[in-house]
């Protein structure tokens, strides 16, 4: 704008003095002396046959003048700006690498703030959802999606998508979700939130994996999105069902990537951390207090391997917070839901271990076929894995000990730790720092993800 | 669509400007006459909109914007160039004639 200013203010009398025989004379001379140089002078077809032999240099005069030393500032100021709005646009359509960067850009605010920015909300497509249920193996599978409501453009010629579980509880309604894939609809990804009611009721459980299989295929077959083009987002406990549908034969090739933010890696090791009211980070113990909600998951995913009056005592225990049981109720349980009430209640840390050893072998089954850990082998998707060191409901080793599974294993994937995460939602009241350094990590993630399918 | 349109002429049109103080539009070339500067504005807001609209059917609409910009840019300045280049030899073709 300064250059756009200060051309125009400097400009008035070269406007017209080309329309002016004396002053057309006298600009051009003028210019080819202060500058050397001028695209005027390139016009002699222009001039009259007179003009060349009249010169009237008065280069100090001119030279002399703050106007016009403002204006040829300007000048250059206007070409400058020129140059460098030419390149931003010519680089972030010509090129597919541009578009990702474009695109990237655009939707990072929708990632690490609550609304939408306004840029994107006016440059973007308008957003079209759509509620429908599909069947599976563990029941109806309610599927969200939200696309550009524009028709699919020609370049790249298809879209891509993305099917998001966005953990336990009925989040469907959560405005950051709900940002989060209104803003990939506008850059133009077609984006599924997916939930059962398995994962609606707080639990986990191993046959939901064809849920998600099954919204990988719907999205597969959805108009103008390409079937090699959709990728799978677990948050949380949804990164499980992730890598189990993933692993999955029918799967095997088609999954474009997998990300999983703020997700475990195995269930078995959660639940001693749990127990253990710690974490073990670099070989040093270092304490860590779960949040209610992933207590309250354990608890109902462990107890429908147990009989029912186990079973409410053991959910009951971890429904609204954590209310302990009484020494009497405690009696009542057999020894291995005794150990796997002492680990979510986190009274006997010292002996997390031992307790999580002496869990049924129902429970071992449960824990293990609901762990990404167990299938890691047969995942061949890039894997995206996101987590924040401050996370309360799955402490972030899990995703450093998913980072080191990969690394032996030779799998493409990237890890990136955060800390400007609470789990998976953006905390309030950030600095600019934080977010500079986060945002730049999240957004190398989200170009990544994006750069297969430019 | 409206207002992304206007948009795009306005940014058109602060090219046009931008390409004026540049001393790269028409009355910079000797040619539109007194309303040279007219043209400029006029070619960049047309242009910026015909591009705004192409990278909107061909890219998808996020892309319609940065299209109008260089594709806006480009006529601002190459427009004026050729028009400037094409009067040129039509003159030059003139008295051998």
């Amino acid at each position: 704008m300064l250059a756009l200013l200060a051309s125009v203010l400097c400009y008035s009398r070269a406007v017209y003095a080309p329309y002016n025989p004396q002053k057309k004379h006298e600009t051009r001379h003028n210019h080819d002396i202060v500058r050397g140089w001028s695209v005027m002078s390139r016009e002699p077809a222009l001039e009259s046959p007179g003009d060349a032999q009249t010169p009237k240099p008065r280069h100090n005069a001119v030279s002399s003048s703050p106007r016009k030393r403002l204006g040829t500032v300007g000048r250059w100021l206007a070409r400058v700006v020129l140059v460098i709005a030419f390149l931003l646009g010519a680089v972030t359509t010509l090129i597919p690498q541009g578009r990702g960067a474009l695109r990237a850009a655009m939707l990072l605010p929708a990632l690490v703030s609550a609304s939408q920015p306004t840029i994107l909300t006016f440059n973007g497509d308008d957003v079209r959802h759509t509620s429908l249920t599909v069947p599976s193996q563990s029941g109806p599978v309610y599927l969200d999606v939200f696309e550009p409501a524009a028709p699919t453009p020609p370049i790249p010629g298809a879209r891509e998508g993305v099917v998001i579980i966005p953990g336990v509880d009925d989040n469907r309604q959560d405005q950051q979700l709900i940002n989060l894939v209104e803003g990939m609809a506008r850059v133009g990804i077609v984006a599924m939130l997916m939930t059962t009611d398995t994962l609606i009721g707080c639990a986990l459980l191993p046959k939901d994996a064809d849920a998600v299989s099954q919204a990988v295929l719907r999205l597969q077959s959805w108009p103008g999105v390409g079937a090699n083009r959709v990728g799978i987002v677990g948050f949380s406990a949804g990164g499980a069902l992730a890598s189990l549908a993933a692993a999955e034969p029918q799967m095997q090739g088609h999954i474009a990537f997998l990300t999983f933010f703020g997700g475990f890696f195995n269930a078995e090791s959660l639940l001693q951390d749990v127990g253990r009211r710690a974490l073990v980070v670099d070989g040093k113990t270092q304490p860590w207090n779960p949040d209610p909600i992933p207590l309250r998951v354990l608890a109902n995913t462990i107890s429908t391997t147990l009989p029912t009056q186990e079973a409410n005592l053991l959910t009951g225990s971890c429904s609204e917070g954590f209310s302990p049981l009484s020494d009497d109720q405690v009696a009542q349980l057999t020894p291995s839901t005794q150990a796997a009430y002492h680990l979510l209640a986190g009274d006997q840390p010292d002996q997390a271990a031992a307790n999580v050893a002496a869990l049924s072998p129902e429970m071992h089954t449960l824990l293990a076929a609901l762990s990404p850990s167990s299938v890691v082998q047969d995942i061949n998707a890039p894997i995206y894995l996101l987590h924040d060191r401050s996370d309360i409901f799955v402490p972030f080793t899990e995703s450093r000990d998913f980072n080191a599974a990969l690394d032996r294993l030779g799998k493409p994937h990237q890890f990136v730790e955060f800390s400007i995460f609470q789990h998976v939602e953006v905390k309030s009241g950030l600095g600019l720092g934080p977010l500079l350094g986060d945002g730049l990590r999240l957004y190398r993630v989200v170009y990544s993800l994006l750069e297969p399918s430019i | 669509m409206l207002q992304l349109s206007l948009f795009w002429i306005l940014l058109g049109i602060i090219f046009g400007l931008l390409a004026q103080g540049a001393r790269l539009g028409f009355s910079a070339r000797g040619v539109g006459g007194m309303n040279g500067w007219l043209a400029t504005l006029a070619t960049g807001a047309l242009l910026s909109l015909a591009g705004g609209w192409i990278g909107t059917r061909l890219l998808g609409r996020l892309f319609g914007t940065p299209t109008a910009l260089w594709v806006g840019i480009l006529g601002v300045v190459v427009a004026p160039w050729l028009w400037a280049r094409f009067r040129r030899s039509r003159d030059a073709a003139a008295p051998a004639e």
